[in-house]
C-alpha cells in the first residue's frame, strides 16, 4: 500500500529535509523551495493528499499561495505551518475553509501526525 | 457806585443847591414879602413833587432793571433746572446701559468660563489620548519586533525540534543513559525558549477590538479545562458563576489570555491543593470578577512589582514572568482595573472590573 503523499512547501531547506525525515514512516513527502516551484509540481500532475505551507516565503506568502493553488487541488485539505502567530490573514482563511487548521514552527510531529492521519481518515 | 450811594447823593446835591440858591432867586425875583411869602410855599411844594417824580423815574428805571435781571435768572434757573432734569435722565439711561451691560459682561464672563473649564478637559483629555497613542505606537513597534523576532528564531527552533525527533526516532536514548540527559536538555531548552517567545508574541498581539460579547462564565469553564490537567488534582473548585450570567463587551480572545494567566497563577501557588474561589457579578455599568487561591501569597515587597514584565519568583524555567503584566495590559486596554491583594501565606485574591464600553 503506498503512503499518502504531503506537498510541503518552506523557503527553509532545512525545514524541508527534517520534516521530510520527521514523517517519513507515514507519508510520501513531496517538497518545493518557494510557491513557484510548488505551482511547477502541480502543474506536472502532483496530487498530494495533504498541503502544509510556510507562511513568509518569496514571491506568494502562504495564504497566497494556497488561495492560488486551490483551482487545482480542490481535495486536499491545506495547513498553515508557520512561527509566527495567528495573525488577521490566516483568521480569514480559516473561515473561509481555505485552510483546515493553522499550525505552529517548532511543532510537536505527534499532533501533527495524528491531524493529518484524522483528516485523511475522514476524507 | 451803588444804587443807594448814588440816589442819595444826587439828593444831597439837589437839596443843597435848592436851599442854597432857590431863596436867593426868590428875593431877587420878588420883592414884596407876602408874595415871596407865597412863592416859598409853592417852591416848596415844587420842590416835592420834583424830587419825588425824579425819584419815581430812578427808581422805575433801576427796579426795571432787576426785574429784568430777575426774569432772566429765573429763566436761566429753568433752563438750568431743565438742563440738570436733563442729564439726570440721561445719566439714568446711561447707568441702566452700564448695568445692562455689566450684566451681559457677567454672563458672557460665566460662558468664558465654562468654556475654559470645558478646554481645560478638552486638554486634559488630549493629554490622555495623547498618551494612550503613544503608549499604543510603542506597543506597536514592540509587537512588529517581536513578530519579527518570533519568525526568525521559531525556525531554528524548528530545526532543533525536527533534528530531536529524528534522533528519538533512532532510539538512541533507550541505548545511553548520558544521551538521554542530553536530549533532555535539549528539549526543556526548547520548550523554554518556545514559552518565552510566545508569551512576547502574546504580550505585543494586544490591541485588537473590542467589540465581542464576553461570557466570563464560560470564558472561566474553557481557562479551568485547559489548566486542570496540568495541576494538583488537590486542588478544590469552587465557582459560583454561572454561564451568561456575567457578560461584558471586550475582546472574547485577550480576555482568556487574562483570566488564563490568573488562574494558571493561582494554581501554581498552591502546589500542594488548596482552594480555588471564582465569583464574578455584574456592576452597574461592568462587571467585576474575583479569583482566590488559598496558596502561598506574596510577599508585601513583591505586591508592586507583580505586574512588571519578567519579574517572577519562581524557579527559572517555571515561569518567564510575563503573565500578570500581560493580564494588567490587557484589562487596562479594556479601560478596567486589575488589583492584587495578598499576604504571604494567606492565599492571593486578584479582581478583575471591566466596564461596558
Amino acid at each position: 500500500m503506498s503512503l499518502p503523499q504531503i506537498l510541503y512547501v518552506d523557503d527553509e531547506e532545512m525545514n524541508l529535509l527534517l520534516f521530510s525525515l520527521n514523517f517519513k514512516k507515514h507519508f510520501e513527502v513531496l517538497t518545493a523551495n518557494d510557491p513557484k516551484e510548488a505551482h511547477q509540481k502541480v502543474a506536472e500532475g502532483l496530487k498530494p493528499d495533504v498541503v502544509v505551507s510556510d507562511m513568509k516565503m518569496p514571491g506568494q506568502n502562504g495564504v497566497e499561495f494556497l488561495q492560488s493553488i486551490r483551482e487545482h487541488l480542490q481535495e486536499a485539505p491545506f495547513y498553515i505551518l508557520t512561527g509566527f502567530e495567528i495573525n488577521e490573514e490566516i483568521q480569514q482563511a480559516l473561515n473561509s475553509g481555505l485552510i483546515r487548521n493553522y499550525l505552529r514552527k517548532p511543532f510537536n510531529r505527534d499532533s501533527l501526525l495524528a491531524e493529518f492521519q484524522r483528516v485523511l481518515g475522514q476524507n | 457806585m451803588k444804587f443807594e450811594y448814588r440816589i442819595s447823593l444826587i439828593y444831597l446835591i439837589i437839596g443843597a443847591l435848592w436851599i442854597l440858591f432857590s431863596d436867593l432867586a426868590v428875593n431877587e425875583l420878588v420883592d414884596s414879602p407876602a408874595m415871596q411869602n407865597e412863592v416859598q410855599t409853592y417852591k416848596g411844594w415844587f420842590y416835592v413833587v420834583a424830587t419825588g417824580a425824579l425819584l419815581f423815574v430812578f427808581l422805575r428805571r433801576h427796579l426795571g432793571r432787576l426785574r429784568t435781571v430777575e426774569q432772566s435768572l429765573e429763566s436761566h434757573q429753568k433752563s438750568l433746572e431743565k438742563t440738570v432734569q436733563e442729564k439726570t435722565h440721561d445719566l439714568d439711561q446711561t447707568l441702566q446701559a452700564l448695568n445692562e451691560k455689566h450684566e451681559k459682561l457677567q454672563e458672557k464672563n460665566e460662558i468664558i468660563h465654562n468654556q475654559n473649564l470645558q478646554l481645560q478637559k478638552a486638554l486634559e483629555d488630549l493629554k490622555s489620548a495623547q498618551s494612550k497613542l503613544m503608549q499604543a505606537e510603542k506597543m506597536a513597534s514592540i509587537g512588529l519586533l517581536t513578530r519579527g523576532l518570533a519568525h526568525e528564531v521559531n525556525n531554528p527552533l524548528n530545526y532543533i525540534s525536527g533534528g530531536l525527533v529524528g534522533l528519538e526516532d533512532q532510539n538512541l536514548a533507550e541505548h545511553n543513559e548520558e544521551t538521554q540527559i542530553y536530549i533532555r536538555g535539549i528539549r526543556e531548552g526548547l520548550q523554554r525558549v518556545h514559552r518565552i517567545i510566545r508569551s512576547l508574541n502574546q504580550m505585543s498581539n494586544q490591541g485588537g477590538e473590542k467589540k465581542e460579547r464576553c461570557d466570563i462564565g464560560r470564558i472561566l469553564d474553557n481557562v479551568l479545562v485547559l489548566l486542570l490537567p496540568e495541576y494538583s488534582t488537590e486542588i478544590q473548585i469552587q465557582n459560583s458563576i454561572k454561564a451568561k450570567e456575567v457578560q461584558v463587551i471586550g475582546n472574547r480572545a485577550e480576555l482568556y489570555q487574562v483570566f488564563f494567566n490568573i488562574i494558571q497563577n493561582a494554581f501554581q501557588a498552591m502546589p500542594d491543593g488548596g482552594v480555588l474561589k471564582l465569583n464574578a457579578e455584574n456592576l452597574e455599568a461592568g462587571i467585576r470578577v474575583q479569583i482566590q487561591d488559598s496558596g502561598n501569597g506574596i510577599v508585601t515587597e513583591n505586591l508592586l512589582k507583580v505586574t512588571d514584565p519578567f519579574f517572577t519568583t519562581r524557579s527559572p524555567g517555571e515561569g518567564v514572568g510575563l503573565g500578570l503584566s500581560i493580564a494588567y495590559n490587557i484589562i487596562d486596554q479594556h479601560n478596567g482595573k486589575l488589583s492584587i491583594q495578598s499576604q504571604e501565606g494567606q492565599g492571593t485574591t486578584v479582581t478583575v472590573e471591566i466596564p461596558n464600553s
